[in-house]
C-alpha cells in the first residue's frame, strides 16, 4: 500500500519536503547566498508562456527597478527579451542573466527566497527531526528504567525529569543559549540547539512513559517472560517496547513542529543559526516589520510553510495514532 | 399451578443486524418458582436476562423477533448484576444509592437486614469500595429486594467469590425464595443452579437445548450437549 | 542422585508493607515448613487472601521470602537462581490464570513458544516449538497466528506449551481454567495430566475449586490466611477432613445430589 494511502497526504507532503531539502543544491534555483543586489525586495518573478506570437513555453522577461513618487520601488519588465527558463543542467531550473527567476520573491539583499527556503529546509527540518528524536529517546529510556525498576531509581529520576518539566523552556532555551558565547561556530550552534531543545523536552516523555510502562510491568505475560528467564534488557526491548510504540510514533509527529518552531524563535531573535547558514527562523527574522505585510507580504512565506509542515505533522500524528490502535 | 409471569414465545435477540444472537425462544417463568439458565460464555443467557428487565437495547442488543409477555410492573422485577464493583457508582455513598432506588430509610434497614447486614458493622455513609467483596454482593442484593421484587434476576451472583460466600449467599437466596419470590437464575456453575433451582434451562449457542427439573437435568439429560456439559463438571 | 524432596521450605514467610495512609504490614503467608516430594502432583487450596499466590511466586523466584530458606532438590533457592549451569527458568515454570492476559497481545504464536528458548539456534527454537504445539493439541499453522484469533481454551494451550518448551522439571499452574468453560476445562486437565511423566519434578495445582483438586491431585493443602490449615493425601483430606475450615470448605461446595435431599 503506497504511504500516500496508508498514511494521507500529510505523510507524502512532508516526505516531499525531506527530499526537496536534499536534494536543495539542484531543486534550487540559485545558491542561498547569492545576492542580486540590483533586485532587491524583488517580487515573485511572472512567469509567462503566451507571447504575441503564441506559445513559447515558460520564459521570463528581465527586469529593472525604479523609485515612484511614494519612495516605493516598482520592477518592470523590459519586454524586448524573453528569457526561456532552462530545465536541467547544474540546476532543475534556472534562467540566463540577466534576467532573474525569484519563484518566491527576493529579500532586502535580493537573495532568492524559495532557494532560501529549501535550503533552510535542511537545517530547520533536520534540527526539528532531531532534537524531537533525542528527547523521545532520552524520555524513553529514563521512563521505561524508573517504570520498570521503580523504588529509589524511580523516585530520584522522576525529580530530575520533574526538574526540567518545570522549567518554562523558552527561557530556559534563551538563558542558556545566552549564558554561551554569540560568536559560535555553525556546528557547533547546530549541536547546541539540539542539545538545549531535547532538554526541555524529554522530562515529559519520561513522565508519561514511565506511567505505561508501570502498568505494563504488572502483566502477565511480562511475569511469564521472567519465568522463562529472559533478561531485564530483553523484555524491555522485546515486550515493553512494542507497547509503547503506538504512543512514541504519535508523539514524535507532534512534537516535531514544536522543535522546529522553537529552533525558528531562536534563529528569529539572532540566538540560533547565523548567517551564512539559513534556516526557516532566520528568513523570518528578515520579515519583523509591519510593512513588509503590505508591501513585500512574500517575505513571510517560510512562516506559511512552518505553519504547513507543523500541520502535516500534526496530521500525520493522528493517522499514526489510528493506524496503531489496531 | 401458580401464576404466570414471564412468558417468552419465539423470542429472537440479536445485537448486530441480521444476525440472531439469542433465539427463538421459549420460556416461562411462574409465580415462586427459581428457573435456571444454565449455559457457557456466549450461549446468550445474559442477553435473554436484560431482555426481560427491558434493558437489551441500552446494551446495544434488540428484540428481533417473536414476543414476551411481563406481567409485572417494572418494579417488582429485582437485578442482581454480575460484578457488584462495577455496578456501584464507585462516587456515591451507599446510603445515597439506595435511596435513589426510591426507599425510605425504614425500608433500606429492612432491606439490609434480609441479607444479614446491620448498620453496625456498615455505614451507609461509605463507598463501595471500602466494602469487601462479600458485603458488596450482599448490598447490592438487598438493593434489588428494596421494593418487595416478585420476581428476582440473578445474573452470575457468586461467579466472583470465594466457595464459602457462595454458599452463604445461596442460603440467602433461598431463604428469599422461601417468601415467595421467584427468581431467575443465570449462571454457567452447574452445581449450583442444580442446587437451587426448581427448574433448569439450558442454553448453547442461543437457544434453549433442554429444560426440565435439576434431577432430569443431572440423571437423565436428553440432549447430547446437556450431557457433555453434566460430565464435564468435576465433582467431589 | 534425586533428591526425594523436590522443594522444601523452613519457615519461609512472606510479608507486604501497604502504603498510603498508616504503613500497614500485610502478613501474605505465615511461617511454612512443608516439602513437596518429587513427581508428585499437589493441590494447594485456598479462597482469596490464603496466600496461595503468594506461595507460587516464592516457588517461581519471582518474589523472594521476608524470612525462612527455600531450597529446591537440596540447593538453595537464592543460589539456583543464579545458576547459570543450570538457569532456574529449565528447572521451574508456571502457567497463569488468566490466558487472556498472559500472552503478550504483539507477538505471534511461535515468538511466544520460543521466548524461552533463546539459548538455542534458530532451528532448534523451531523444531521445539512446533513439537510443543504438537504436544497440546494444537494445529501446526497456528504458529503464524495472534492470541486474538485463538479462543480461551486454545490460548490456555498456548502457554503450557510456552511452559512446556523449555522442558521443565517442576510446573505450577495458577487456576488454569477458572477462566474457561466448563466443556474446555475438562480437556485442559485431560491434557495436563497426561503430561505427568514429562514433569519429572512435579506438579502445583492452585485453585479454590476442591473438586478440581481431587479430579488431579495426589496430595492436598490447605491455606487459609496465609495459614497452613491442613495437609495430606488427597483423598484423606477430602474424605477424613481434620479441621474445622476444611469441613467448611467441603460442606459449602454444591453437590449433587444435593445435601439433605434432592428435587
Amino acid at each position: 500500500m503506497s504511504v500516500r494511502r496508508r498514511l494521507g497526504f500529510s505523510a507524502a507532503f512532508l516526505l516531499a519536503l525531506i527530499v526537496a531539502a536534499l536534494f536543495a543544491d539542484w531543486l534550487a534555483p540559485y545558491p542561498a547566498g547569492l545576492e542580486h543586489r540590483r533586485l532587491p525586495y524583488h517580487p515573485p518573478s511572472s512567469i509567462h508562456f503566451f507571447d504575441a506570437e503564441g506559445w513559447r513555453g515558460p520564459f521570463v522577461y528581465a527586469t529593472t527597478m525604479h523609485f515612484d513618487e511614494y519612495q516605493r520601488r516598482i520592477y518592470e519588465e523590459d519586454l524586448s527579451q524573453a528569457y526561456p527558463l532552462r530545465f536541467g543542467g547544474l540546476r532543475f531550473v534556472s534562467v540566463e542573466e540577466p534576467a532573474s527567476l525569484f519563484l518566491l520573491g527576493a529579500d532586502a539583499r535580493g537573495r532568492d527566497l524559495f532557494s532560501r527556503i529549501l535550503y533552510g529546509a535542511r537545517i530547520s527540518l533536520s534540527l526539528g527531526l532531531a532534537g524531537a528524536f533525542l528527547a523521545a529517546f532520552a524520555g524513553w529510556a529514563v521512563g521505561c528504567i524508573s517504570g520498570y525498576y521503580g523504588g529509589l531509581t524511580d523516585q530520584v529520576l522522576m525529580r530530575v525529569a520533574e526538574f526540567f518539566i518545570m522549567i518554562p523552556g523558552f527561557y530556559f532555551l534563551l538563558a542558556l543559549r545566552s549564558a554561551l558565547p554569540p560568536e559560535l561556530g555553525s556546528w557547533q550552534v547546530y549541536a547546541l540547539t539540539i542539545g538545549v531543545l531535547s532538554l526541555i523536552g524529554w522530562g515529559g516523555v519520561a513522565r508519561v512513559v514511565r506511567g505505561m510502562v508501570l502498568q505494563i510491568r504488572q502483566q502477565d505475560f511480562i511475569q511469564a517472560g521472567r519465568i522463562l528467564g529472559a533478561s531485564d534488557l530483553r523484555i524491555l526491548r522485546t515486550h515493553v517496547f512494542p507497547h509503547t510504540l503506538p504512543y512514541l510514533a504519535v508523539l514524535l509527529s507532534i512534537s516535531v513542529p514544536s522543535y522546529i518552531m522553537a529552533e525558528s524563535a531562536l534563529s528569529l531573535l539572532g540566538l540560533g543559526i547565523q548567517e551564512p547558514d539559513v534556516s526557516w527562523g532566520s528568513l523570518l527574522s528578515d520579515a519583523l516589520s509591519m510593512a513588509h505585510l503590505h508591501l513585500r507580504p512574500w517575505i513571510l512565506s517560510p512562516g506559511i510553510l512552518i505553519c504547513l509542515t507543523a500541520w502535516c505533522f500534526n496530521r500525520l500524528g493522528d493517522r499514526l495514532q489510528k493506524e496503531t490502535e489496531a | 399451578m401458580s401464576q404466570l409471569i414471564v412468558q417468552a414465545r419465539g423470542l429472537c435477540l440479536g445485537y448486530e443486524k441480521g444476525k440472531v444472537a439469542a433465539g427463538p425462544l421459549d420460556l416461562e417463568i411462574r409465580e415462586g418458582e427459581a428457573l435456571g439458565i444454565l449455559g457457557e460464555s456466549g450461549a446468550g443467557k445474559s442477553t435473554l436476562g436484560y431482555e426481560i428487565l427491558g434493558l437489551l437495547q441500552e446494551k446495544g442488543g434488540s428484540r428481533v423477533g417473536g414476543d414476551l409477555h411481563c406481567h409485572l410492573d417494572p418494579l417488582e422485577i429485582g437485578f442482581i448484576p454480575q460484578d457488584p464493583l462495577s455496578s456501584l457508582d464507585p462516587l456515591f455513598s451507599i446510603g445515597s444509592q439506595m435511596k435513589e432506588l426510591g426507599a425510605d430509610a425504614s425500608e433500606i434497614q429492612t432491606a439490609l437486614r434480609r441479607v444479614h447486614l446491620s448498620l453496625d458493622n456498615i455505614s451507609l455513609k461509605s463507598y463501595p469500595h471500602e466494602l469487601s467483596g462479600g458485603m458488596r454482593q450482599r448490598l447490592v442484593i438487598a438493593m434489588a429486594l428494596l421494593r418487595s421484587p416478585r420476581l428476582v434476576i440473578a445474573d452470575e451472583p457468586t461467579s466472583s467469590l470465594d466457595v464459602t460466600l457462595q454458599a452463604e449467599i445461596l442460603k440467602l437466596f433461598r431463604e428469599i425464595h422461601a417468601e415467595g419470590v421467584a427468581f431467575l437464575f443465570i449462571t454457567h456453575h452447574v452445581l449450583l443452579a442444580a442446587n437451587f433451582c426448581d427448574r433448569l434451562a439450558v442454553m448453547q449457542a442461543g437457544s434453549i437445548v433442554e429444560t426440565g427439573t435439576p434431577r432430569e437435568i443431572m440423571e437423565t439429560p436428553r440432549h447430547a450437549y446437556t450431557a457433555a456439559l453434566v460430565a464435564a463438571v468435576p465433582r467431589l | 542422585m534425586p533428591q526425594e524432596m523436590f522443594f522444601e521450605f523452613e519457615g519461609v514467610s512472606r510479608t507486604f508493607t501497604v502504603r498510603g495512609g498508616r504503613a500497614q504490614t500485610f502478613h501474605a503467608l505465615a511461617p511454612l515448613t512443608c516439602g513437596f516430594r518429587r513427581g508428585v502432583s499437589c493441590a494447594l487450596v485456598g479462597e482469596s487472601g490464603s496466600g496461595k499466590t503468594t506461595l507460587a511466586r516464592l516457588l517461581t523466584g519471582l518474589l523472594s521470602p521476608s524470612s525462612g530458606r527455600i531450597r529446591i532438590e537440596g540447593q538453595p533457592q537464592e543460589q539456583a537462581l543464579h545458576d547459570r549451569r543450570r538457569p532456574y527458568a529449565r528447572r521451574v515454570q508456571m502457567v497463569f490464570q488468566n490466558p487472556y492476559l498472559s500472552l503478550d497481545p504483539k507477538w505471534n504464536i511461535r515468538s511466544i513458544l520460543e521466548e524461552g528458548l533463546f539459548y538455542l539456534s534458530a532451528a532448534e527454537r523451531h523444531s521445539r516449538a512446533c513439537r510443543v504445539l504438537e504436544q497440546v493439541g494444537l494445529p501446526a499453522h497456528y504458529a503464524s497466528r495472534r492470541p486474538s484469533a485463538l479462543s480461551g481454551g486454545e490460548r490456555q494451550r498456548v502457554a503450557i506449551a510456552r511452559a512446556l518448551a523449555v522442558e521443565p522439571d517442576f510446573l505450577i499452574l495458577d487456576e488454569p481454567t477458572s477462566q474457561l468453560d466448563v466443556s474446555v476445562q475438562a480437556q485442559i486437565l485431560t491434557l495436563i495430566q497426561s503430561l505427568k511423566p514429562v514433569l519429572q519434578g512435579g506438579i502445583l495445582w492452585i485453585t479454590h475449586d476442591l473438586a478440581l483438586a481431587a479430579r488431579v491431585a495426589e496430595v492436598l493443602l490447605v491455606l487459609r490466611e496465609g495459614k497452613l490449615v491442613e495437609a495430606g493425601p488427597c483423598l484423606e483430606v477430602l474424605g477424613h477432613p481434620r479441621e474445622t475450615y476444611t469441613r467448611q470448605l467441603l460442606a459449602s461446595i454444591p453437590v449433587w445430589p444435593p445435601r439433605g435431599g434432592g428435587q
